[in-house]
């Protein structure tokens, strides 16, 4: 069902877990799609200095947080708004498209992290 | 990638668990185990649960070898990424990571005494599991100096002759069932540093499903089993028909135990064929048997425990339309299914064919089981009336399970269903059991019969069998 490179990701998942001194969490996902979510950004000076994710979900949704936290990392705010769902599966090298509506979903969590700093910085 | 193609999809619902993920998985892998128990027989269950958690080396020291080899085979088939070995206890040159003592009261005492006067050499974790006749203990030390339980205050219960051959009565082969299960998963625990160790002794009684980690006695008390290990119990037994529903995580110990245990006659529905991920719960499975129906797999298996079992085989999927006729063959019902729409009909039917069922389920690492017998007690539409949305409750495919927790549950579900095949009480008829397997917790929730349950209250308005499918979420409003 997955390839390669989605298999590398979900297996040996980059920045998973916690950050304690993020300054914007987003969540994505709910109960009723059997994917959840989170995604923790500390920003400094309009950069995205660290990221961490918390995934429950399918190997598709690990590996889709994986990878978009791994975009988006050292990115500008700006830069991470404009990373999409279908660019993250693309760089995943593809996702089963059973899996692209509930799973593929990491991007939304990301762009409401930045949101959350964006807000909390007003 | 971390561990190879193969390897991620045998181990898929270990590693979408945070808590393993990849790395944990590979430290398995990468683990040392040494297991010391009375024969290969006694340590079966925990010798497969580990392998199918991945353990990578297990070296055993067995007071009696015969018998082994069979065994050890049946480990490397179900994983060839395992390697495993007997050997003396006096030419162990590496030290292990963990160590496993399971047996009865005076080999257990003997052997965690041997490893504690020997602290400097092997410092690592010992668990401790004592076998008794539908009773155990469950025990880890984490260093030479931990005090241990006298485990020899727990009586020996003898092997009997009653069924026409030596062999172990039914509840020590549960007793050594369930610790093998609970033992793999403490093993893992410790060595991922996942929940709690289990430092006070865990105490089960199955006869009478009472589970407590404070005994002020620090001994189990044997439980009174009437007549149960008697020529009448065999009889019972083998004359009983038992279907299973469901070859997977739970109906592979369940199909496992009641075979030892001596039932004449089980049913095993299945409409699925063995997939690598499977293994790394369902013991009945093995990687050389990849790709064909699972009713064949388990007959294969199962006739490799019991050569007289004749296992009678569905190749195909529990239905409205088949449900009735296949469950009126059978005096008793185990449910090993992995959906929730489909335990509705199941409940449903086996009310209707008045047959009680055993309901169990599992998902990461907790488990619940109880026994659904409607003319007494209640039945799964009085402890869960609806069948929830799509989603909103998440399957082991979706959220992963750690694999001898269904171990646990499925040798239960057995001991359920010896226990109601020949008229002895059950607790479990009014309550429902929480397994914590984090904290080795074992919680008993009262329930009751619902008087305004739809299927079986005063006022029922199921009166025959339906469509039982997730609630769509477009069709609400």
């Amino acid at each position: 069902m997955y390839n390669d490179t989605v298999l590398d990701h979900l297996s040996n998942p980059r920045n998973a877990g916690d950050l304690p001194a993020a300054n914007g969490t987003g969540a994505t996902g709910n109960p009723k799609d059997g994917d959840k979510i989170t995604i923790y950004i500390k920003v400094a000076g309009n950069v995205i200095e660290d990221i961490r994710f918390k995934t429950f979900g399918c190997g598709a949704a690990i590996a889709a947080s994986s990878m978009a936290t791994e975009m988006a990392k050292g990115k500008t705010l700006e830069e991470a708004l404009s990373i999409t769902n279908e660019a993250v599966a693309a760089a995943l090298g593809g996702l089963p498209e059973q899996k692209l509506l509930c799973s593929n979903i990491a991007a939304t969590a990301l762009h409401n992290a930045v949101k959350d700093y964006l807000q909390r910085n007003d | 990638m971390i561990l190879s193609r193969e390897q991620i999809n045998r181990y898929m619902r270990h590693i979408i668990m945070p808590d393993i993920s990849g790395p944990g998985q590979k430290k398995l892998l990468e683990t040392n185990m040494l297991v010391l128990s009375e024969s290969a027989e006694v340590s079966q269950v925990l010798l497969l649960y580990l392998a199918a958690s991945g353990i990578g080396r297990i070296d055993c020291c067995f007071t009696h070898n015969s018998g082994c080899e069979k065994v050890f085979e049946a480990v490397r088939d179900l994983n060839p990424d395992v390697q495993i070995s007997s050997l003396n206890c006096a030419d162990l040159s590496d030290a292990p990571h963990i160590c496993i003592i399971l047996g009865n009261a005076g080999y257990t005492d003997l052997m965690s005494k041997t490893i504690q006067s020997q602290g400097q050499k092997y410092p690592m974790p010992v668990i401790a599991a004592v076998t008794g006749n539908w009773s155990g203990v469950l025990q880890t030390m984490q260093s030479a100096c931990s005090p241990n339980p006298d485990f020899n205050t727990f009586g020996n219960p003898t092997e009997g002759t009653v069924y026409g051959r030596h062999t172990a009565p039914p509840g020590l082969i549960l007793s050594r069932s369930v610790l093998g299960a609970l033992a793999a998963v403490e093993a893992v625990k410790v060595r991922l540093s996942i929940g709690k160790v289990l430092e006070k002794p865990l105490y089960f009684d199955l006869w009478n499903s009472s589970f407590t980690q404070e005994n002020e006695n620090n001994k189990l008390e044997a439980p009174c089993l009437k007549d149960f290990d008697s020529v009448s119990t065999y009889n019972k037994l083998k004359a009983s028909k038992v279907l299973i529903v469901g070859c997977g995580g739970l109906g592979s110990p369940a199909a496992l135990g009641l075979a030892a245990s001596g039932i004449g006659t089980i049913g095993l529905i299945d409409y699925d064929t063995v997939d690598i991920s499977n293994l790394n719960r369902q013991i009945m499975h093995s990687t050389s048997r990849l790709g064909i129906p699972k009713t064949k797999s388990a007959e294969v298996f199962l006739k490799g425990i019991n050569p007289a079992i004749k296992p009678v085989l569905y190749n195909e999927a529990l239905t409205r339309e088949n449900a009735l006729d296949i469950i009126r063959d059978y005096d008793l019902v185990i449910d090993g299914l992995d959906n929730l729409p489909a335990r509705y009909l199941l409940n449903d039917a086996c009310y209707f064919a008045e047959k009680p069922f055993i309901e169990a389920g599992v998902l990461a690492f907790h488990g619940l089981l109880t026994v659904v017998s409607p003319v007494e007690g209640h039945c799964y539409r009085c402890i869960f009336p609806e069948i929830p949305e799509n989603g909103s409750v998440p399957s082991c495919s979706e959220t992963g399970v750690l694999g001898p927790v269904p171990g646990v549950m499925g040798f239960m579900q057995a001991a359920e269903a010896l226990k109601l095949l020949t008229e002895n009480p059950s607790r479990l008829k009014d309550s429902i059991l929480i397994f914590d397997s984090l904290a080795m917790e074992f919680d008993l929730v009262e329930s009751y019969k619902n008087a305004n349950c739809e299927l079986c209250g005063e006022n029922p308005a199921i009166k025959e069998l339906q469509d039982y499918s997730f609630v769509c979420n477009d069709k609400k409003e």
